[in-house]
Order: C-alpha cells, then structure tokens, then sequence
C-alpha cells in the first residue's frame, strides 16, 4: 500500500483522497510513510531545467463563460520549516524546525475565485435533491460521486466573483483539483504544507515572508485589523517576492497535508526532508496563511493551523456533508500543480 | 403577533432574572410539572423522524448542558435512514444512546410506539416531513410529551387551523413546546430586536429578503424500486401535500424573522412566480417567486426567492426604517452577523452597531432553552407561533401560485388540504398525490386555479 501510495505520488496522479480511506485502513503507517517518502528525490535537479516563469491558464465555463488564473513558477529549494522557539506568537507545532527540500512547482497567484469555483460547481453538482448525500451514503457508493451536492444557501455567501471561493470542505477542494485536472490536461492539486510554507517565506528567513515587521501588514494583507470582518477581493494588496497574492488573510488555504502537531518531529529525522507531504492518515486536515478575522501572530509563516469541530456548526445535518462547511467564509484554497516531465 | 413578540421578550427577561421566583409566579396551571432533580433527573428524547436534520436535531438534544438527557426510541419509515441515524447518534453520543432494537420503529405507525416509550414530560423530536406534525403532535398532547417540532408546521389552511387548536391544548397542559425557528433563539437577533425597538432605525417601513441559489428541490421520476407513497415522502420538498414545497421548507425562517422584527404578522400578500428548466423534473415547485407582503401599518416585506444555476445568489434579510436600516441575516441563518446602519446605504462609514463576533450556535441555543424551560417549568410554547409562521408562508406561495391576492383570513380558512388523510396512511396506502394520464404531477396554474394551488 505504501509502495501504491508513493508511486502515485511520483506520477503526479491522485494527489487524492486516498489518504482518506489509508486512514480507516492503516493508521499506522504514518509514521513510516514520512521516511520513505522523504527519499523521493528526482535523479535529474529540476531547477536546472528551463521552465516557463509562468503561465495563464483559462478555462470555459459550462454556460461560455472565460475563466483565466495566473501560475506561478515557485523555483526548487531548500529551506527551514518552522519556527524558532523565540518566535512572538510561535505555537509548539510549528517546531522542531527542520530542512526541507522542495522540487520547483507552479502555484496560483491567487486564492480560488467565487466564479473559477461556480464554474466548477455548475457542471459538476451531482443532483437536484437535498439529500443525495444520505442516499449515496444507503447505497454505499459514495466514493463513486464525483461531485459537490448541492450547496445550503448561497455559495457565493453573498460576495462578488472576484472573491475567494470559501465554505468548501478539503474534499471538496480537492475534488474541485482533479475537475480542473481533466478540463485541462494538466494535474492540479493542492500545495503541500511545505509547499504552502515555502512559498509564502519566497526566500526569505524573517517570520512574515516580507520582513520583521507587523505594521506592514496593512500592505499586504486583509486580517482583523484592516478588513471589516469579511474576506475581500483577490489579489487587491501587494504580492509577495515571487508574486503570490493573499498568502496571508482572506481566506485560509487549504492545504493538502492531513494536521499532525508532531509530524515535524518525525520529518526533522531527514535531513533534509523531501518534498515531505505530512502523515499517511488523520482526522483533519491543515488551513494555512489565517484569514480576513486573523491577529498577526496567525499570519505568520510558519503558523499552522487545521480544520477545527466547529467549522461544522453551520450544518444542521448529522452526518455532516463530506462538501460543504455551510457559512464557514474564511476557508478556501489556492491550487498548485507538479511540474510535468514534459514541460519544457 | 405584538403577542408574539411579548412572548419573546418576556422569555428574554427570564434568562436575564434569576429564574426561579419569575417562573414559579408565571406557572400555568395544568399538568403538574415533573420534578427533575435528585438521582432520576434524566429527560428522556425519542426521534421521529430520522433523516439528516432529526439525526442532528437529536445529538443537539444530547449535547445539552444543562442536565442528563438520553435517546431511547427512534421511528422512521425508512429502515436504512433509522439505521443510518442510530450509527451516527451512538458514535458521537455513545453514552446517551440507549436505543435496544425493539425500541426502534420502522413504519408509519413508529411515532405511537416511539413515544410510548417516553413518560409526560419527556421530549419527542418531530422531524418527519411536515405534513406529519399534526397527527405526532395530537398523540403527544394526549401522552403528556414535551415536544420538539421542525419547521414548517402546517402546510395549508386546515392543518394550520387544527394546528392552533392543538397550540391552545399544548399550552392548557403546560407542555413546552419548540419549534426549529432556530433564528428566535439567536441572542444577536435579541438585541437587534431590543434596538429597533428602541428606536435606532425609526419606524419600519421596508423589509427585503433574499433566498436565491442553485437549483433546488426538484426530483426526477420515481424509482422503480419504491412505492409512490415513500418517494413523495423522501422528497418531500418537491410535493406540496408533505411538506409546503421549497417555498415553505424554504422562505419560513426569513419570513418569519422579518415579521418578527416588524412586530406583527403580514395580513395579505400579492405575488408571482414560474418555472423554467423542468427537464425530467416532476415536482410542484416553481423555482422562483417574488412577493410583497403587507402588514397591517400598511408597510411591506419584498421576498425574493429563486433556484436557478448562474443567477445571482442571496440569502440576506434587511430592515428599512424612517432613521435607519439593519441587516437581520447577512448569509444563511448563522451567524447572523446582525448590524444597524445610520440610513440606507449600508457601508462602514454608516455603521452604527454589529453584534460581536463569533456568535453562539442558534440550533444549540434552542435546544438549550427548551431544556432549560422545561427543567425550571418557565412558560415555552411556540406551537401557535410556529403555526402562524408556516400559514403566512403559505399564504405567499398560495398567492403565488393562484396569481391572486390571498388574505390571512383566505389562508387561514382555504378549504383546500392537500393531504386530509395523512393520519391513516400506511406502508401500502396510496400516494396523497396522483400523477395525471400524462405521467405527470399536477402543478399550480396561476390564473386558471385560483382557489387552489393545484
């Protein structure tokens, strides 16, 4: 299973849930997995390879809508994951910190937008009733669905398309991944923890990506102190050195790692770790960068963060939807993608 | 309604009081309150009804705070949804869930014996499709039940009309009495009722609200494999006998939090509405409405609602006041994320109050004070409430489904009951509602049928 789970991971295929049912299955090979995965280096350094700095990709809509979103080069690297223990705000599961080493790959300048995710959601909502769910559930045949119920309410939570898409569960992003995958030819996923970590520091050490100080966050970002309790407009303030938008704030990120508050003490054995992607199985997953509600010490790097119980609130149905976390509006996700032997 | 909002209000200044003098000089006479205290305090719950909501209605009932509370019978129609429930339930509950086989009940008649395993002043959860309430209800009455019901209530005139009489013989025996108005038990919405009061926005003189989204509440031909009497009842929402159709299922909650905050029921209302894009689709909804509502002063209530992909979406409800304006739902129904504005354009700079954030949960919140109500034996009943709510939305969506002006007194003594024999219904009874030689359901035909909605 472990030798299953690594080859897909080398493919680029199913960056998928699988982790989920690894998790009912095998708990304990969690461990396990971060020391083999950690060997998963490529022979050939893709840094040395010449790849586009960055691309546009456009997708149309089921109703012809044009849809572009910006990918970014995020080049292959070595840096330190976490924080020092010294660090204003620092949380036990930001450490120990530990070398990871992170093969280049290409990460949307934005968070998802309200109209990419409809577009989405429009051609894949799986039926008409309410509770589709329940009755996948009765027939079992629930992993065969492949796409969201409908959603409670309003999707767009009463924001404008430019927004971030929010209120998604991780299997929904993820799903929203492999849509975007077929549509385009080109395998989407979710960024990694590292990943997401790595890129938001850009290169940098300080505990913000930009610098030291907090009083520059009004630049950058939407958090509690400049956003009217709602999450804005993608990609309104300044990027960060390699030109991602809303790394921190507006919404939290989905990422694709399930939470552990020690998996950095098992990965920190590596030295470095390899493109680490967190432990085999869990119960939630980690939401990265904080959202338009954070304090600065959320908006950290490093900071962690996972899905919490009462992200499930709003949903007056037992059992909860595997879609939607009904008015959760500081959740989204921002999509990533492996660099493809093909690209030149 | 003013007696309505009295209610609410007095209910408020309980919780602020210390309770118990306040409660024990408001005790109704009637049925001798149980006493909960000492070693058998435990409230017993039985749920009918074991679908998504009632499952969660339930583990709220078990995640009160406020004293031992345990599950011991379930009933449903459908084996699997019991099935499905009672997995859920003792996986997150395990303690409480104390539900042997035989007190598990599959089949219309499961309320009866559901709640025959329950003693007066334990609590029976409905959440069945709603046109099931009466019949649960009058059996709860007779058995002395505290009661929790799902919303709506009643789906026509005269379930709504039987409905108020049971309201006056619930409250006769002092049964506490909920009803899934969940937003009535939200403390943001309190204040922001305690504000307009007080004058912050002026007079009302507009509300507006907004339930639009995807598609919704549509259903395709029955399955082969099930009768046509339990396919109506799993999709409820697309047929108006069992439950009022998605316009009651859906606009009662922001019909009913308007009319709250305006301090009265709306006497008539005026509206239209269509459908588009049916496809296979054969349920009675149109899927989208618009109406006004007019309450007494002469001041309206616009409610939009829709379901259609790619249209813009919208579930907010706003007030409109000679000074001001509010929000009463930014998004969906939690958080409410209430707030008063000076004016009428609703940005920062008009800001005048916001209820802090994060908000409690309103579907804990209810289940808290019904408890609560029922520990303390403080007055609770929002029977007659919940029956008005569910009439003036059928008295909207009967308008819009005739193309006529339907008063209050029109809804409230419409002859026309969808389903008058659903108390005798069994597993092998025939469906309240027949489809055409054509295949298909009978649907409203604004204009042609103006006394009927079909």
């Amino acid at each position: 299973m472990l030798l299953r789970e690594q080859s897909a991971y080398s493919s680029g295929k199913a960056w998928s849930k699988h982790g989920l049912k690894m998790n009912r299955v095998v708990k304990y090979v969690a461990m396990l997995a971060i020391s083999v995965v950690a060997f998963q280096c490529s022979d050939v350094p893709s840094e040395d390879r010449k790849l586009p700095k960055g691309y546009t990709e456009t997708v149309t809509s089921k109703s012809g809508e044009k849809i572009s979103f910006e990918m970014v080069l995020v080049p292959g690297g070595t840096f330190v994951m976490g924080s020092p223990k010294d660090e204003p705000g620092r949380r036990d599961d930001e450490g120990p910190q530990y070398k990871v080493r992170i093969d280049p790959f290409y990460l949307c300048t934005t968070e998802t937008t309200i109209e990419f995710f409809l577009a989405y959601y429009e051609e894949m909502v799986t039926a008409k009733r309410q509770d589709t769910e329940v009755e996948q559930a009765d027939r079992g045949d629930l992993d065969a669905v492949t796409g969201p119920t409908p959603v409670y309410g309003d999707l767009t939570m009463g924001h404008e398309k430019k927004h971030p898409a929010m209120g998604m569960t991780w299997y929904n992003a993820v799903t929203f991944c492999e849509w975007l995958s077929r549509k385009t030819g080109r395998k989407y996923r979710l960024p990694t923890e590292a990943e997401w970590e790595y890129a938001c520091r850009a290169g940098t050490t300080n505990i913000f990506g930009f610098g030291n100080d907090p009083n520059q966050f009004a630049d950058y970002a939407w958090y509690e102190a400049n956003s009217d309790g709602e999450p804005h407009e993608v990609g309104k303030k300044k990027p960060n050195a390699w030109g991602l938008y809303d790394m921190w704030g507006n919404v939290r990120e989905w990422v694709y790692d399930f939470y552990s508050p020690i998996v950095y003490r098992e990965a920190a054995k590596q030295n470095p770790s390899v493109n680490p992607r967190g432990p085999a199985g869990g119960e939630v997953h980690a939401a990265r960068g904080g959202d338009y509600n954070s304090a600065i010490k959320y908006l950290r790097c490093a900071a962690r963060d996972y899905e919490d119980k009462w992200w499930r609130s709003g949903d007056p149905q037992m059992p909860k939807s595997k879609w939607w976390l009904p008015q959760m509006d500081f959740i989204g996700f921002r999509i990533a993608r492996a660099i493809d032997p093909n690209d030149k | 309604m003013s007696e309505t909002t009295k209610k609410s209000t007095s209910r408020r200044e309980f919780l602020k009081s210390t309770g118990r003098i306040a409660a024990a000089s408001a005790l109704t006479a009637g049925v001798i309150p149980r006493i909960y205290a000492g070693e058998n305090n435990t409230i017993k719950v039985a749920l009918v009804g074991c679908g998504g909501r009632g499952t969660g209605a339930a583990s709220e009932a078990l995640s009160v705070k406020n004293g031992p509370t345990k599950l011991v019978a379930m009933a449903d129609v459908f084996e699997n949804r019991l099935a499905g429930s009672y997995k859920s339930l003792k996986e997150s509950h395990a303690n409480q869930v104390d539900v042997p086989e035989d007190h598990r009940f599959i089949g219309f008649d499961g309320y009866r014996k559901a709640m025959d395993c329950l003693d007066a002043g334990d609590v029976a959860i409905f959440a069945t499709p709603p046109a099931f309430r009466w019949v649960h209800f009058t059996y709860a009455i007779k058995k002395g039940l505290n009661v929790f019901m799902e919303k709506p209530i009643t789906v026509d005139g005269p379930s709504t009309r039987k409905f108020l009489k049971l309201a006056e013989e619930s409250v006769k025996k002092n049964l506490k009495v909920g009803v899934g108005l969940m937003v009535r038990h939200c403390r943001g919405r309190w204040q922001l009722l305690d504000r307009i009061k007080s004058g912050e926005i002026g007079e009302i003189v507009m509300l507006r609200g907004y339930r639009m989204g995807g598609q919704a509440a549509t259903t395709g031909p029955k399955p082969d494999n099930m009768s046509e009497l339990l396919y109506q009842v799993q999709r409820f929402h697309s047929f108006m006998w069992a439950s009022g159709g998605m316009y009651s299922d859906y606009y009662i909650h922001q019909i009913d939090e308007c009319s709250w905050m305006k301090g009265a029921w709306p006497v008539e209302a005026h509206a239209t509405g269509g459908r588009h894009y049916r496809g296979n689709d054969v349920d009675q909804n149109f899927d989208s409405y618009a109406v006004e509502y007019t309450y007494p002063d002469g001041t309206k209530l616009f409610y939009y609602g829709r379901n259609i992909n790619g249209c813009q979406g919208g579930f907010s409800s706003y007030a409109h006041g000679t000074k001001g304006s509010a929000v009463i739902t930014t998004s969906s129904h939690t958080p409410g994320k209430v707030r008063t504005y000076k004016g009428h354009n609703m940005d920062k700079a008009n800001l005048l109050w916001a209820f802090p954030q994060p908000e409690p949960n309103p579907y804990q919140l209810e289940w808290d004070d019904l408890i609560d109500a029922i520990r303390q034996n403080k007055p609770y009943n929002e029977a007659k409430r919940g029956a008005e709510a569910s009439l003036v939305s059928s008295m909207g969506r009967m308008a819009a489904h005739t193309g006529q002006i339907i008063t209050y007194d029109q809804m409230l003594n419409c002859e026309q009951e969808f389903a008058p024999d659903v108390d005798k219904l069994t597993m092998d009874s025939p469906a309240p509602l027949q489809a055409g030689p054509d295949g298909k359901y009978p649907v409203p035909q604004p204009g042609i049928l103006k006394q009927r909605e079909y």
